[in-house]
């Protein structure tokens, strides 16, 4: 095999992974009919852009510390394992630029971004009901 | 005082908040270490510095108490723009006494403007503003021959400005203020080690110096996207050291050529401590360069630091340094390893000691972080100091030979 053809396999082993786990959405208030990009996601999700693309200040929710889900949206979303992100958020918290995600379990994720149309959030696909909207997958 | 009124403005801020709206965090780091090979230092012992804010250095004895510290944040919304922080840090090498280290107002101006005033971290080299965040890095330490600065922090003000271009984040800064330490170690640190630059007049009284930096100005911008983090930096200062003295008066009081009387004489005519005087090696403008910045890739992150400082001093001290390092990101373990040099090139003739190069030493670090859980971190060290100064036709200002140090500590994050 040569090095085009490994790479050819490994790139359609990642997308067969990606399709049979893509199990962690991003969601927004059904209300929230914007497109965010993954690009944005990552910004909001690092804290480096605060507002939605509209310009509407976003509150970024996560799911609680050591959630499955959560580590698997931060190594897929935001390319960091949990330890690098805490440490990331230690030197931005410790720096004065801004705090880490408010930190919530999946049924308050659920409520929280229903309600208010300037929240994002994460959480498990098979638990997304009507009153979100999903703008990604991982 | 300033200082106290600043703590004490927080803490009442801090206080007047809603407990929804106060918000305490904190840091810290259990540390010890040991010399475990060298040569012996002028001091008369085999040494590794690694702090030269507190004058913090390992001999070969096991030492818990140099680098371990606790830091406490308490950051009180005080209305949706309006932000307290302070910051309280207790330190082995400075006997637990807490200080605070950083006490500022921050105001969102705009949706990516804020005003900072009151004390923060200098940002110097690119881990400048969080050095003492041992949580925030893979090693126990930024590099020790970089980071060797005796101000850290300054009181004054910050605006700090975001733009979003496509993916970049570009982060804008510029900062000015004033910093004063008193009763720092460095007197006699260097009079041991035999690095005396006070001017001559008087007798020297105490073991500790004051250092100001005045006049502090400066920019940052950090480029930053995914995968990419660059931060260029500049400042300029005047770095100004005093320390006390006292003369001996003598009088002769029948005329008779021979000494009837010795007054020791320490403070001036309206009751203040005598100072030593200015001169060009403790009063001098210095301005600082940087480039530095993290390459992070899929298993690994590359980070890198670039400075230049020029001292506009009697030997006219240049001080080009860098720092490389390459970090593996497992899951739990992250290995690495890094390479620090520093440098000191004289380019004016002071009293005749004429200009070359003077000082230059190497850290080689190698070391394992081993994450637990998500607020803790075990990391062991192994760092390895060469004096490359020692050679002709140099002038060898090293203060401290070859060592190489073992470490071992514990950081978390709460």
């Amino acid at each position: 095999m040569n090095h085009s053809q490994l790479k050819v396999c490994l790139f359609s082993l990642s997308v067969l992974s990606c399709s049979l786990y893509a199990e962690v959405a991003v969601i927004v208030s059904a209300a929230n009919q914007q497109a965010i990009s993954d690009a944005e996601i990552k910004n909001l999700f690092t804290g480096k852009q605060k507002s939605f693309p509209d310009g509407n200040p976003a509150i970024v929710l996560t799911l609680l510390g050591g959630d499955p889900k959560q580590s698997e949206f931060n190594q897929k979303a935001l390319g960091r394992t949990d330890a690098q992100l805490k440490a990331y958020w230690s030197k931005v918290m410790f720096t004065g630029k801004g705090n880490p995600p408010k930190e919530v379990s999946a049924e308050e994720m659920l409520k929280l971004v229903a309600d208010n149309p300037s929240t994002i959030g994460v959480i498990d696909l098979s638990q997304v009901n009507n009153n979100v909207r999903v703008i990604a997958k991982y | 005082m300033l200082r106290f009124l600043l703590a004490f403005m927080l803490a009442w801020s801090c206080a007047s908040v809603a407990n929804d709206r106060l918000h305490i965090s904190g840091y810290g780091s259990i540390v010890g270490g040991k010399v475990i090979s060298g040569d012996v230092d002028p001091s008369g012992e085999k040494e590794f510095q690694v702090d030269f804010y507190d004058y913090a250095f390992y001999t070969e004895e096991f030492d818990f108490e140099q680098e371990s510290m606790v830091a406490v944040q308490m950051r009180a919304e005080v209305s949706d723009k309006l932000n307290a922080t302070i910051q309280l840090v207790a330190k082995g090498a400075d006997g637990w006494s807490p200080d605070v280290d950083w006490a500022y107002l921050s105001y969102q101006t705009s949706a990516d403007g804020s005003l900072m005033v009151g004390r923060r971290m200098l940002p110097m080299y690119y881990f400048s503003e969080y050095m003492e965040v041992g949580y925030a890095y893979p090693w126990i330490r930024p590099p020790a021959n970089l980071y060797w600065w005796e101000i850290t922090q300054f009181n004054g003000l910050t605006y700090l400005h975001a733009f979003h271009v496509g993916d970049w984040t570009i982060n804008a800064s510029v900062f000015g203020g004033r910093e004063t330490q008193r009763d720092i170690k460095s007197h006699d640190f260097w009079r041991n080690r035999g690095g005396y630059y006070f001017p001559p007049e008087g007798n020297y009284l105490s073991g500790t110096a004051d250092v100001t930096w005045s006049k502090i100005l400066g920019t940052n911008i950090a480029f930053s996207n995914d995968w990419i983090d660059i931060r260029a930096s500049y400042f300029s200062t005047h770095y100004n050291t005093t320390s006390d003295i006292f003369f001996i008066d003598e009088f002769d009081l029948n005329n008779d050529g021979v000494i009837d009387q010795r007054i020791e004489r320490r403070t001036n005519p309206d009751g203040t401590s005598i100072r030593s005087g200015d001169w060009p090696l403790t009063d001098f403008d210095l301005n600082f360069y940087g480039l530095g910045g993290s390459l992070t890739f899929e298993y690994v992150t590359f980070l890198f630091d670039y400075n230049y400082v020029v001292y506009d001093d009697g030997y006219g001290s240049e001080f080009p340094t860098y720092y490389l390092s390459l970090v593996y990101n497992h899951d739990i373990w992250q290995p690495y390893v890094g390479v620090s040099s520093a440098k000191l090139e004289l380019t004016k003739d002071w009293q005749g000691f004429g200009v070359g190069e003077a000082e230059e030493h190497q850290i080689l670090t190698l070391g394992l972080r081993y994450n637990l859980g998500n607020n803790a971190a075990v990391k062991v060290e192994y760092n390895n100091f060469s004096d490359k100064g020692d050679r002709l036709p140099w002038y060898d200002f090293s203060y401290h030979n070859d060592a190489s140090l073992l470490s071992i500590g514990v950081d978390f994050v709460f």
